[in-house]
């Protein structure tokens, strides 16, 4: 069983550590898996990170899908060729997962981390999903210092599974491996049987349908139809089923016991960046003007107030929306993300996040040429 | 709180570090809290139920042995069948006798609104429940001395490993054990690791894997080809089996870390070649506890009745009822009772076929083998057939099943699905196969140790990746 054992954590580190075949995992995923290609993608900017030279500069930019939404590669090194820009951000990276991908980071050498958050990722609650991108023990016991006991004991299924997924990459990158290989291997065709009475599929207008019964959004028919009417721009971009994701996503933005733990786990976060030499550029993630009916919007100031004290206490730079902005209606591709592909703001806001990283970048050369005793 | 969670994971390893620090006193006390944390982890409430069974059996087992006047122990022994049945008939049969009657009176016109209780089944009661009644009927029937320990015996009623789905151990096996010093050995330990992780396959990769199919094709709404109905009858089969006989590794594999051996309740059932070779190997510990405590007692009436005029004919009659109840103790419901009824006339009259021409066996030994391949095919195939009362939800979507199964065939309805159920079902028939030539159950741990090694860590990673979400729940947990 010993040895048993011993083949198992072998064969984990050779199959899913970072020399593992990404990829060829890479080339087997379907499209239409966000996740877990961003997942898969984000293992192959690690093993970049860990090919880039001593000498030269690196920035790595750190988030979930809004992050990969304002920031475009080629931007940035038009604005700043020497340097070398990684992305480790992919759809649902939520703070913990961006902790644990952090301590990840000790062995490489990071010049500057961009963190790309607004007070959507601070008043969010917190999933503890063991499927996560990377694991760390560290970072659990983090999250376990700053959860109340009565928490402990309520999430306790979800928090052995982030043990689980610390211990085993088998473990928390099955979800990918299942989405490359195994699904389509094991998986019943059930075409036929599904000649049930299944629902046509639904109409654009449903996808507004479900804002009635959501618990922190309470509209009159009125408000409703208005909302409908200034979201149904967004449809063709977005499928109804994806739109109604979202609203529901926002519509969970409220301030709780969840918001002091976001706290608490972005101090980690930062101090975590600080504690591996890197500069922290925090850039505040633009949101659709429409999102405005959806949550409160008030509730950017607690995030902005966060900002500030870390810039105070921790020497993170911040960049907030009025200096990447302004954004209008028709920047965005639904109601949390730029639109990557088209339109000029994205290009724009990864041009002036480029051009940020490289004055720390130059700023940090300076002071050492001031240290160099000469 | 099941096996195939992290939390019994987490759970067991506090229990095994701790239960080898103590003497055999304080183990058992540690194992009866363990015992009462794991079945209070799905509803405390119900451990009352438990308390309340462990409690009247323990005294009625006490004045048994204290008492000779055979009216005072029959009283004693109703009392105690009142209690464990009445709590059983309550919770598990009174919601679908009050339904049962209403529908038959609304049939004649008559409208009558049932009493029903609507209360969740208390996991694992008909296995607990037939574990301490066998207790009560061996104390009576003078072939066990009552214990005095009170908290032996708690433990023998509640014993995790075994309390939520058997096996349903006897108290002349299990009590001594409670009652003896246990000792950590090495052998048992490498036993209790092959038993763990072959049942975690068995139950996580195989036969929750092989749920996705079954439940497509026995689903209410749905409308499957004869082809769709019959691989995903096999398939059911497959599940089943694997989900049982998983759970009933992992149990004794957790209670030989323990120190305790349970009892085998599979015995490479699928291999059987009659009905009655089938009812020996397949849930061992529920037959043997028919057999027991239900066929023989009819039968010892008999024959202090009748002596052994019309004996074959009662024989019959008696393994219908036993296997009526059989079908009963299953679930509430016509498609339990329907299915257990065709278990006993495919028993019974099997028996009485036997009886009037016994079985031709060939001279040559190729030809004995490919009479029991045959004969272990035509098995199979009615186990199967049987089957589709069992896991249709109502006996009447399980009669339309039958009748598609006669209808036109579209092969190519399955043809996508071989791969899948051959990369499931292969390893399974392989090894058991390989137990079978070799009347080895243990055959994997005489492998060198490093190909065992190399095995298990494949299992392990098979485990890990083709495994559906772990916490699926055991479908015995609602019997």
């Amino acid at each position: 069983m010993v040895l048993a054992l011993g083949l198992v954590l072998l064969a984990d580190q050779l199959l899913f550590g970072l020399s593992g075949p990404w990829r060829t995992i890479s080339d087997f995923l379907p499209r239409g898996h966000p996740l877990e290609r961003g997942i898969v993608s984000d293992r192959l900017a690690l093993r970049e990170l860990r090919d880039v030279g001593a000498e030269a500069r690196s920035v790595v930019i750190l988030g979930n899908s809004r992050a990969r939404a304002v920031f475009r590669r080629a931007q940035a090194r038009r604005v700043d060729p020497r340097t070398v820009h990684i992305e480790l951000s992919h759809a649902g990276m939520d703070l913990y997962e961006s902790l644990a991908t952090a301590y990840r980071l000790e062995p490489f050498d990071v010049d500057v981390t961009v963190l790309v958050l607004s007070e959507i990722e601070l008043h969010s609650p917190v999933y503890l999903k063991p499927w996560a991108g990377v694991g760390s023990w560290r970072a659990l016991g983090d999250l376990l210092h700053h959860l109340e006991p009565s928490t402990l004991l309520e999430r306790r299924r979800d928090l052995l599974g982030l043990a689980a997924s610390a211990s085993l990459a088998a473990y928390r990158d099955r979800r990918v491996i299942h989405a490359a290989a195994v699904d389509s291997w094991r998986r019943f065709p059930l075409d036929r049987l599904d000649r049930l009475d299944r629902p046509s599929p639904p109409a654009v207008a449903d996808a507004l349908k479900p804002l009635a019964p959501m618990p922190n959004l309470r509209l009159s028919d009125a408000e409703r139809a208005e909302l409908a009417a200034r979201l149904a721009p967004l449809l063709p971009h977005l499928p109804p089923a994806g739109l109604r994701a979202q609203i529901y996503q926002l519509a969970g933005v409220a301030p709780g016991p969840h918001t002091r733990l976001n706290e608490a786990v972005l101090l980690d976060l930062v101090e975590a960046l600080r504690g591996i030499g890197s500069e922290v550029l925090l850039v505040e993630a633009p949101i659709h003007p429409v999102a405005e009916e959806v949550y409160d919007r008030a509730l950017r100031e607690p995030f902005l107030d966060l900002a500030e004290g870390l810039a105070t206490r921790e020497g993170v730079h911040f960049m907030p929306l009025e200096e990447t902005g302004p954004f209008g209606p028709n920047d965005f591709a639904d109601l949390t993300h730029l639109a990557r592909h088209r339109d000029q703001a994205a290009p724009r806001m990864a041009r002036r996040i480029a051009e940020r990283a490289r004055t720390l970048l130059d700023r940090e050369v300076d002071s050492e040429a001031d240290e160099t005793p000469l | 709180m099941i096996f195939n969670s992290l939390e019994f994971g987490l759970f067991f390893g506090l229990v095994f570090g701790t239960y080898w620090c103590l003497g055999r006193r304080a183990q058992n006390y540690c194992l009866l809290v363990a015992s009462y944390v794991f079945y209070g982890a799905w509803d405390w409430r119900f451990l009352g139920l438990i308390a309340l069974s462990t409690a009247v059996d323990y005294w009625v087992g006490r004045l048994l042995g204290a008492t000779e006047t055979p009216a005072r122990r029959k009283l004693l022994l109703s009392l105690s069948l009142l209690t464990n049945l009445g709590i059983l008939g309550v919770f598990k049969y009174l919601d679908w006798l009050t339904t049962s009657f209403a529908e038959l009176a609304a049939s004649v016109g008559w409208t009558v609104d049932p009493l029903t209780l609507e209360v969740v089944l208390p996991v694992g009661i008909s296995f607990y429940t037939f574990q301490t009644l066998s207790y009560t009927i061996d104390v009576y029937r003078r072939e066990l001395a009552p214990t005095r320990n009170v908290v032996d015996f708690a433990l023998f009623v509640a014993f995790f490993p075994q309390l939520v789905a058997g096996p349903i151990e006897r108290a002349s096996r299990l009590l001594p054990q409670i009652a003896s010093r246990r000792h950590a050995d090495l052998e048992g330990f490498q036993t209790a690791g092959w038993l763990i992780l072959w049942g975690l396959i068995q139950k996580v990769v195989i036969a929750d894997n092989l749920a996705a199919v079954v439940d497509a094709v026995y689903a209410p709404a749905a409308r499957p080809t004869a082809a769709q109905v019959a691989l995903g009858t096999f398939a059911f089969a497959i599940q089943i089996y694997c989900d049982f006989s998983g759970y009933s590794k992992i149990a004794r594999g957790v209670a030989r870390l323990l120190g305790f051996r349970l009892m085998v309740n599979f015995d490479l059932p699928y291999f059987s070649r009659d009905p009655a070779e089938i009812w020996r190997r397949w849930h061992i510990s529920l037959s043997t506890w028919l057999r027991d405590y239900v066929y023989r007692s009819l039968r010892d009436r008999d024959r202090a009745r009748h002596g052994r005029r019309g004996a074959a004919a009662r024989s019959g009659r008696n393994l219908v009822l036993t296997m009526l109840l059989c079908g009963v103790w299953h679930g509430a419901g016509w498609h339990f009772v329907v299915w257990g009824l065709l278990q006993g006339l495919w028993l019974a009259g099997h028996r009485a076929w036997r009886a009037r021409r016994p079985l031709w066996r060939p001279a040559a030994v190729w030809a004995r083998q490919l009479q029991d391949l045959g004969r272990g095919l035509l098995t199979f195939t009615i186990i199967c057939l049987t089957f589709i009362f069992f896991r249709a939800p109502t006996l009447g979507q399980a009669l339309d099943l039958l009748v598609r199964l006669t209808g036109p065939w579209e092969l190519h309805s399955i043809a996508l699905w071989w791969r899948p159920l051959a990369f499931l079902v292969l390893p399974l028939a392989l090894l058991e196969t390989l137990q079978r030539i070799t009347r080895d159950e243990w055959i994997v741990l005489r492998l060198p140790l490093v190909a065992r090694a190399v095995l298990y860590a494949c299992l392990v990673m098979v485990l890990v990746l083709f495994g559906e979400d772990f916490g699926q729940p055991f479908i015995y947990f609602q019997f």
